[in-house]
This record gives C-alpha cells, sequence and structure tokens, in this order.
C-alpha cells in the first residue's frame, strides 16, 4: 500500500468524523460546552482559587462554640469583644516587635504604618525620612485572611526580594584619569544637573507581598515612554505569573499589592536610600 | 450506506457551518482565556468582595475564656516593653541626618529638629586611572559614629585628589600634600578619612560633588561642630 493511498484513507476517516460529528447535535453541545470549558476552567484558577485560597489550617468556628458552651448571649458578646481586642493587641505587638528586630541590622528599612498614613525610613531605629502618605490602596485579597492568619503572616519583618523603578538606583559616573592639567580642566566642568525625572517604583517582598510607591506630582508629558515601560513591565510580571501558573494547571500565588502616594522627593530618598533589600515592617490596623 | 449519508449531507450544505461554530467557538474560548489570564488582578478584586469575611475563633484554643483579662494584660506589658526598647533607640546625644539624594541636613535631639540646611555629599563618581586603580567617590551610608573633631584643620591630600587634576602624585610627606583652609574651620572624623567639613566651593551646597565627605556651610559647620559630641551618631541615607 503506497503513502498516497495510507494518507487517501486517513483523510476519508477524517472526513466521514467531521460528517458525522457536523450532524450529531449531542456531539456539538458536548464539543461547545468542553470548549467553553477552557475559560472558566482558567477563570477558577486564575481569579476564584486565589480568592479563597486562604489555608485554613486554623481552628474553625465550632471551637469558639465549644469555648463558649454554657455562658449567656451577652457574655459570648462580652468575650467575643474581649478575643477582638486581643488580636489586636497581637498585632501591634508583632509589629513592634518586627520594628526592633530590624533596628539590629545596619541598612535603611521602611516601617509603614497604614492606619497613621505614614511611611518611615530608618536606620538603627531612628526615623530618618518620614513621610505622609496622601493616599493608600491596599488589595482586597486581605479581607480572606482572618486575624490569625493575618498575625502569621506579619509575625516577622518582610524581606524585599526584587524591585523595579522608572529611576536607577544611583547614577554613577566614570571618569577616566586625565593626563595632564589641561585634560583635567575640560573634566571637570562641574557637577551633574539634579535629577528631576518621576518616581515610580515597586518593591517585591517575601510572602506575596508587593509595595508600590508613586509620586503624587504629575509626570512630565515626555517621561510617557519611562512609564509605560514600567507600567507594561510590572504587569508583565504578573501576566506571566499567572499564565504559568495556569499552564501548570496551578493557582497563581495572590500577591498582597499595596500602593502607596508620597511627594516626589519623598520616593526619590526613599527609593536611593533603600539597599537592594530592605526590611519592612507593616502595621495593617 | 456510507456513500449514500455523504451525498445527503452535502446535498444539505449545513456541516460546514458546524465547524466554523465549533471553531468560532474554541477562538472566543481561548480569547476569554487570554482576557482572564490577563485581567485575574483587577478581576479577582471584585471576586473577593464576595468572599465572605472569615471567622476569628483560634485564640480561645490558646487561652482558656477565664484566663483572656490575664492575658490581654500580659501582651500590654510586652508592648509597654518593647516600645521602651524602641525608644531607647533614638539617641540621648544629638546626632546628624544626612540625606545624600538631596544634599540636606538635619541636627536633631531626640525629636527635636535643632537646625536644618544644604550640605554636599559623594557623586558618585568613579575614577580610573589604567586597568588597575580605581577610586569611587560616594558617602558611606547607615549609621556612623563622630571619632574626633579638630579646628582649623589642615587637608592632607591623597593621591586621587592629584590624579583627578593631572598632577603626578608626590611622595606621601610632600609639602604639596597639605593645604590649609579647605576643610574650612572644623571637621569632624567619621570613618576611613570620611569627614564632616567645611567648604570653599558655597555655591555646590546642595549638590553632589564631594569625594565622599560631608560638605557644610560655615555657619551649619559651626552649629554642628558645637553640638554634636565625640561619640555622637551620624545617620546618612
Amino acid at each position: 500500500m503506497d503513502l498516497s493511498k495510507i494518507l487517501r484513507l486517513i483523510w476519508n476517516e477524517i472526513h466521514d468524523f467531521i460528517i458525522w460529528f457536523a450532524h450529531s447535535k449531542p456531539a456539538i453541545i458536548v464539543a461547545l460546552f468542553l470548549t467553553l470549558l477552557l475559560p472558566a476552567y482558567v477563570f477558577y484558577l486564575a481569579v476564584v482559587s486565589p480568592a479563597s485560597s486562604c489555608d485554613h489550617d486554623f481552628p474553625t468556628a465550632d471551637t469558639t462554640e465549644m469555648a463558649l458552651v454554657g455562658l449567656d448571649v451577652d457574655s459570648s458578646q462580652m468575650i467575643l469583644q474581649k478575643v477582638d481586642t486581643i488580636w489586636d493587641l497581637e498585632l501591634d505587638k508583632a509589629y513592634l516587635s518586627n520594628m526592633l528586630l530590624l533596628s539590629f541590622q545596619d541598612s535603611a528599612y521602611l516601617n509603614l504604618n497604614l492606619p497613621d498614613s505614614l511611611l518611615h525610613m530608618e536606620i538603627k531605629g531612628v526615623p530618618v525620612r518620614e513621610c505622609r502618605l496622601t493616599d493608600i490602596r491596599v488589595t482586597k485579597r486581605l479581607r480572606c485572611l482572618n486575624k490569625s492568619q493575618l498575625l502569621q503572616w506579619i509575625s516577622t519583618p518582610f524581606l524585599g526580594r526584587a524591585d523595579h523603578s522608572t529611576i536607577p538606583k544611583i547614577r554613577y559616573v566614570v571618569k577616566e584619569a586625565p593626563k595632564d592639567t589641561s585634560e583635567a580642566a575640560l573634566q571637570n566642568a562641574g557637577p551633574l544637573p539634579a535629577d528631576s525625572s518621576s518616581v515610580f517604583f515597586i518593591v517585591y517582598f517575601n510572602r506575596h507581598l508587593a509595595i508600590e510607591v508613586r509620586q503624587r506630582e504629575e509626570p512630565y508629558d515626555y517621561e510617557e515612554e519611562v512609564l509605560g515601560s514600567y507600567e507594561k513591565e510590572i504587569q508583565g510580571a504578573v501576566r506571566s505569573k499567572t499564565m504559568q501558573a495556569v499552564l501548570a494547571g496551578l493557582s497563581p500565588e495572590p500577591e498582597i499589592l499595596i500602593r502607596l502616594e508620597v511627594s516626589k522627593a519623598d520616593a526619590r530618598a526613599i527609593y536611593r536610600g533603600l539597599p537592594a533589600y530592605p526590611g519592612l515592617a507593616l502595621k495593617l490596623q | 450506506m456510507k456513500e449514500h449519508l455523504t451525498t445527503t449531507y452535502s446535498q444539505q450544505r449545513k456541516p460546514i457551518w458546524y465547524i466554523i461554530l465549533i471553531l468560532l467557538a474554541l477562538a472566543f474560548s481561548v480569547l476569554l482565556a487570554l482576557i482572564v489570564v490577563r485581567r485575574a488582578g483587577s478581576i479577582g478584586e471584585v471576586v473577593v468582595r464576595f468572599v465572605p469575611l472569615p471567622e476569628d475563633p483560634s485564640l480561645l484554643n490558646r487561652v482558656p475564656v477565664n484566663e483572656l483579662s490575664a492575658y490581654q494584660i500580659s501582651i500590654k506589658k510586652d508592648i509597654a516593653v518593647i516600645q521602651k526598647k524602641l525608644h531607647n533607640l533614638i539617641p540621648q546625644q544629638p546626632y546628624l541626618i544626612v540625606n545624600t539624594t538631596h544634599n540636606t541636613f538635619k541636627l536633631m535631639q531626640r525629636d527635636q529638629l535643632i537646625r536644618e540646611g544644604m550640605c554636599s555629599t559623594g557623586s558618585y563618581t568613579i575614577l580610573t586611572k589604567g586597568d588597575n586603580k580605581k577610586w569611587v567617590f560616594e558617602t558611606p551610608r547607615g549609621m556612623l559614629k563622630v571619632r574626633s573633631k579638630q579646628v582649623n584643620p589642615v587637608w592632607v591630600r591623597p593621591d586621587w585628589a592629584f590624579i583627578e587634576e593631572g598632577l603626578p602624585v608626590p611622595s606621601p610627606r610632600h609639602p604639596s600634600r597639605y593645604e590649609y583652609g579647605t576643610l574650612g574651620q572644623y571637621k569632624l572624623e567619621l570613618k576611613d578619612g570620611y569627614l564632616i567639613h567645611g567648604t570653599l566651593y558655597k555655591r555646590f551646597l546642595g549638590m553632589a560633588v564631594t569625594h565622599g565627605c560631608i560638605r557644610l556651610g560655615d555657619d551649619d559647620l559651626k552649629a554642628v561642630y558645637t553640638t554634636l559630641k565625640t561619640g555622637s551618631n551620624v545617620f546618612i541615607y
């Protein structure tokens, strides 16, 4: 049997299948259903699952009910209020402990106090830069963590792992030693003009936390390209992470994004003043 | 039978539309999936609104109901202890904060500002000579201490000061190395030759022009010199 005959045979089989398929209503319905299942599956993996993917390895509500057995309703309410107060105190304690831990390190670190709208850069426990936050946006994903989970999440300082920015961390200028005094006179033309470019940066910390700092002032028109590539890069990073996870049949790790708005001067001083892998103490409530 | 079916179906001219429908559905489906991946973050933010707030009962597992008040008091005590430790981190003596990004300084006493103004810090220049000699002119960051203080200091010019000007490097004790008045009236030594001193180039205050030292204007230098003691902290960021 030669190749053309085999091909013809295969083609006939495919043709027959298509003909059968096109005239079988149940087959078409199943195919349509399966086809539309793809976005639904992706939606579940990429959106629904991360939104509800808190690790519920904590006791469930039944524990409270057991502990409150025999108490009247008022007492139960009082106890639950007290429990809530204690949780808040524990969260406060964790935040202060983190500040203390970070003060032992030599380089600068961040102290972010969301209830007071303050971002401090500190060295050895001394605030060297205090920034008033003019706008704060916190991802709503934090809602799916209860207080014990929040406490676990913030129990140790966060550590920066990478960052992305519209400005360089340091602007080094390399200068070759002049051969004589006349060449030196040409080289020493004076200091570089102050950098006035817009400052937007994001620091990726461990435990899925990302802090984005944006300047309050409107950027210049001519900076559109730089800002565009910055936005593209940070969104691209999220997309590629989501895509990789979905292709692997997994839910992407939920990112907790906190977006802060400060003055341009503060944003620049903080970005330039922070080390490559900064520490962070976070107060959420 | 097969031939009969083929003829009949072909006459009806329907199959192609079903196939196109399936292909369109597939394309739509892939497109929708891509949009979901692209917008997963923002869609997720909407979805999260519908996730019920979690209950928070686990504390009662650790602490019995009758011990809650005592536990609350003990946490408050712990917090007070940590707050005291944090408070003690602020130096008792006056200290200096230097911002190398904007070239400004703040002279502080506890949390009170004594004086602020402009300074000059490291220029972030890398000076190279040949293949093996390199100097990086940047101000060190972190917490430094004032090691010594001196009135009317003399500047002993290091090798780079000659190389930068295209001059031959003299011997270590050559008279051309000693310059009087260049550092201003006072100097405070921080570490490894890094100083806080005055400047002849006052127009450069507020700019990054130095070789790593911190330059101040005359009045500011005097205030810093008289306020800071040997051992005082200088925080540079």
